[in-house]
C-alpha cells in the first residue's frame, strides 16, 4: 500500500523536472516537428501549475493561450493511470480523471507526478462511493459517542425507576399482609 | 521454454510491473483478483493463426505467380520473398505480443469498486467505483461463444471517445477508454454482472455526484428506536413491576 498523506499530495504544485526530459525526448522522437513541439512543451512545463484542495484540482499551463481546468472529487467517475515505454523508464504516469462530460478522452491528464500511486490512491478515497458508509462513522463519531452517553444515562434512569417500582410493590405486598 | 525467457527479458527492458495490480485500498477482505480465461488466449491464437494462413497463402499465390511467369523477373521473385520474411518475423512477434497481453492483463473487483490493467508497451489501469456506473454489457462474438467466453463492458457516464469502438467487424472488440471498462475474454462475465449489479443497487441516483446519498444511506441505517437494549430490557422490567403493583 502506499503512503497515502494527504498533505502530501496537497502541497503538489508543480509536475516533476522528469517530465520535461519526457517532452523533449517526445519532441527528438517527433524529429522534424522537434521546432514546433519542443518550445510548445517547454513552456507547457514551465506554465504548469496544480492546486489540490479539499474539494477538487485546478490545473493550469500555457503561455500565450492559458488554460486552466477546474474539477471537484465528487465528480470524478473513473480514474485512468497510463504508464508508457519512456515514462516508466523515467518513473512517470499519466493520470487520466474522466468526468461525465462528452469527450471520451480525459478530462484532466495529470502528468509528471512521481508519486502517481499515492495519487490515485488519494483521488480514489475522495471519489463517490469508494467510502460509502465509512463517512458516517468517521462524521458522526462524536455525535454517536454523545448518544452512547445519552443511552447509558437512559438506562441508568430506567433502572432507578424499576428499582423505585420493585421497593414500592414489595413494601404495598408486605404492607397488605399485614393488613390482612 | 523460449517464450517464458523472452517474456522475462522483454519486462525487464520494458520496465513493466510483473505483480498483479494493487487493489483499491478499503475492505480487504472482498477483493478478488482474476485475470482473462485461458480460452482467451486460444481465442487470440485462433485468429491470429488465421491471418497467418490467409497471409501464407496470398504470399505462396504471389510468388507462384512470378516463377511461373515466363519473364518473371528476379526482382520480382525476391520481393516476393522478402515481403514473406517480413510477414514471418512480424508473426512471431506478434504472437508474443498475444502471449504478453494475456499474461499482463488483470481483473480487481472489491465491494465498492473495480480496476483493470492491461498492455505491455503502454500499460493502462483503471480504476471505477459502482456508485459511478451507468451500464453493464456483455458481448459475445460466434467464436466467444464457441469457445465460452465474453467481454464484460462498464461504462460510466460522459461521451465514448470511440475512434476504435466505430471500427464493427470480425475480430473487432471493445477497447478500454475513458467512461468504458472492459473485463476481456472472462467466462463468467454473468457472475461478475450480477455481482456489480447488486452492489450498484445500492446507489438509486443518477450517479452524477450527488452528496446526497450518504446521508441517506445513514438514515436507512438509524436504529428504529431510540433505546439501547439494555433499555429496552429495563423497560419491559418496569411494565411487569407496574403489572404486579395492580
Amino acid at each position: 500500500m502506499t503512503d497515502m498523506n494527504p498533505e502530501h499530495i496537497y502541497s503538489i504544485t508543480r509536475p516533476d523536472k522528469k517530465l520535461l526530459m519526457l517532452y523533449i525526448i517526445r519532441s527528438v522522437l517527433a524529429l522534424p516537428a522537434i521546432i514546433v513541439v519542443l518550445p510548445v512543451s517547454y513552456f507547457k512545463y514551465h506554465t504548469m501549475r496544480y492546486r489540490f484542495d479539499d474539494e477538487g484540482i485546478a490545473m493550469s499551463w500555457g503561455l500565450l493561450w492559458r488554460k486552466e481546468i477546474n474539477l471537484t472529487y465528487a465528480r470524478i467517475q473513473d480514474i485512468h493511470v497510463s504508464r508508457g515505454l519512456i515514462e516508466r523508464w523515467l518513473g512517470l504516469a499519466t493520470v487520466q480523471i474522466q468526468t461525465a462530460s462528452g469527450s471520451g478522452s480525459a478530462e484532466m491528464s495529470i502528468v509528471g507526478i512521481l508519486e502517481y500511486e499515492s495519487l490515485r490512491d488519494f483521488l480514489y478515497t475522495k471519489m463517490r462511493g469508494a467510502r460509502f458508509g465509512e463517512p458516517e462513522t468517521t462524521i458522526s463519531d462524536g455525535s454517536k459517542l454523545d448518544s452512547q452517553q445519552e443511552d447509558d444515562v437512559a438506562t441508568v434512569l430506567l433502572t432507578e425507576i424499576r428499582d423505585e417500582l420493585r421497593l414500592l410493590r414489595k413494601r404495598q405486598a408486605g404492607g397488605g399482609g399485614e393488613a390482612e | 521454454m523460449i517464450y517464458k525467457s523472452v517474456k522475462t527479458l522483454f519486462l525487464k527492458l520494458l520496465k513493466a510491473p510483473t505483480q498483479p495490480p494493487e487493489p483499491p485500498i478499503g475492505s480487504p477482505d472482498s477483493v478478488e483478483v482474476f485475470r482473462a480465461s485461458r480460452n482467451f488466449l486460444k481465442y487470440q491464437i485462433i485468429i491470429w493463426g488465421f491471418g497467418l494462413v490467409t497471409g501464407l497463402i496470398a504470399e505462396a499465390v504471389f510468388v507462384f505467380k512470378q516463377h511461373s511467369e515466363d519473364d518473371g523477373s528476379w526482382e520480382g521473385i525476391l520481393f516476393g520473398y522478402g515481403i514473406f520474411a517480413i510477414t514471418i518475423i512480424f508473426t512471431i512477434a506478434k504472437y508474443f505480443l498475444i502471449r504478453i497481453d494475456y499474461d499482463m492483463r488483470y481483473y480487481v473487483i472489491t465491494d465498492r469498486s473495480l480496476r483493470i490493467r492491461e498492455g505491455a508497451m503502454m500499460i493502462h489501469e483503471a480504476t471505477f467505483t459502482y456508485a459511478n456506473v451507468q451500464n453493464l454489457k456483455i458481448h459475445q462474438g460466434p467464436l466467444e461463444r464457441l469457445l465460452g467466453i465474453s467481454n464484460l463492458i462498464v461504462e460510466t457516464a460522459g461521451g465514448a471517445g470511440g475512434k476504435r469502438e466505430s471500427s464493427k467487424g470480425p475480430g473487432a472488440f471493445p477497447h478500454m477508454h475513458g467512461h468504458q471498462g472492459v473485463f476481456r475474454g472472462i467466462e463468467n462475465a454473468q457472475e461478475v454482472r450480477d455481482q456489480i449489479l447488486s452492489l450498484l443497487k445500492q446507489f438509486r441516483d443518477s450517479g452524477l455526484g450527488d452528496p446526497e446519498e450518504i446521508r441517506r444511506a445513514r438514515m436507512q441505517q438509524a436504529p428504529k428506536t431510540g433505546f439501547s437494549t439494555v433499555a429496552m430490557a429495563r423497560l419491559r422490567e418496569i411494565r411487569d413491576e407496574i403489572k404486579l403493583l395492580q
